[in-house]
């Protein structure tokens, strides 16, 4: 009889439990924590700036705009390749123009150190991720009135003070929902951890 | 973890641990998305929700 014609035994919440106890599933837990945490962080910082800076009235400002989202447009197995390049143990154009300047003596083990893996891996998601918050939160700084700004400068605010008190606030039912979708999506990441490190390294799994 | 969860179910053919894992996530990524939704919502809509 084949197995998948056996009828199988009900085993309730043994394999909760059997998680319970293992290690490596609770090494998995403090990565992913990880991983979202910084990665979030960061990616809300440079959005944040980013967009701000795009809102300025810039020369080729619709090109810029064009141009910042490339990093999301780009299918994410595509571009962890790439980073997979640019990580690699022994051709890697970091290490080789690390090496060049002086600064450090052998090629950085990218994927293969515990540390750098986490890193590197933040890293990756951090730059393909920063347009999404970049150009969503861009369309909120658009909705703010002008007036608001022209009455703050009338009021002698300087340029953090408005920000503080006219563009944050107004901005904040955007950043709740820019912020939800991007710890779901970091959190959930698996292509770009699975081409650069497959679970890696040290052991397959952690 | 969806990584080792698709290394137990898929590469490691335990189904049933993948699943855990996968299933275990929610606790997590429900915790994750409240805090970043409720707490990052501006105090005047919170202030009026409670109203």
């Amino acid at each position: 009889m084949p197995a998948s014609a056996r009828g199988g035994a009900f085993v309730g919440l043994e394999n909760y439990e059997w998680l319970w106890d293992d290690s490596v599933f609770w090494l998995s837990v403090f990565n992913t924590l990880l991983y979202t945490g910084v990665a979030t962080v960061i990616k809300f910082a440079v959005g944040l700036y980013l967009a701000i800076l795009l809102n300025e009235n810039l020369p080729f400002k619709a090109m810029l705009r064009a141009v910042v989202l490339i990093p999301f447009i780009v299918p994410t197995v595509l571009s962890a390749i790439a980073f997979w390049w640019l990580y690699d143990s022994q051709f890697s154009i970091i290490s080789w123009s690390l090496r060049k300047a002086g600064l450090i003596a052998t090629n950085i083990d990218f994927l293969g150190d515990v540390w750098n893996a986490r890193w590197s891996v933040i890293f990756a998601n951090i730059w393909r991720g920063v347009p999404f918050v970049a150009i969503t939160l861009l369309a909120g700084l658009q909705t703010v009135s002008p007036s608001l700004y022209e009455a703050a400068t009338i009021d002698g605010a300087n340029r953090w003070q408005m920000f503080r008190h006219v563009t944050y606030p107004l901005l904040t039912p955007i950043i709740a929902v820019v912020m939800t979708f991007s710890v779901l999506f970091t959190f959930t990441d698996f292509q770009l951890i699975w081409v650069l490190t497959r679970g890696g390294p040290v052991t397959p799994r952690n | 973890m969806a990584t080792l969860s698709y290394q137990r179910a898929i590469l490691g053919g335990s189904l049933g641990e993948g699943a855990a894992i996968s299933t275990a996530m929610i606790p997590f990524l429900l915790g994750a998305i409240l805090i970043s939704w409720f707490g990052l919502q501006a105090p005047e809509v919170a202030a009026g929700r409670k109203q």
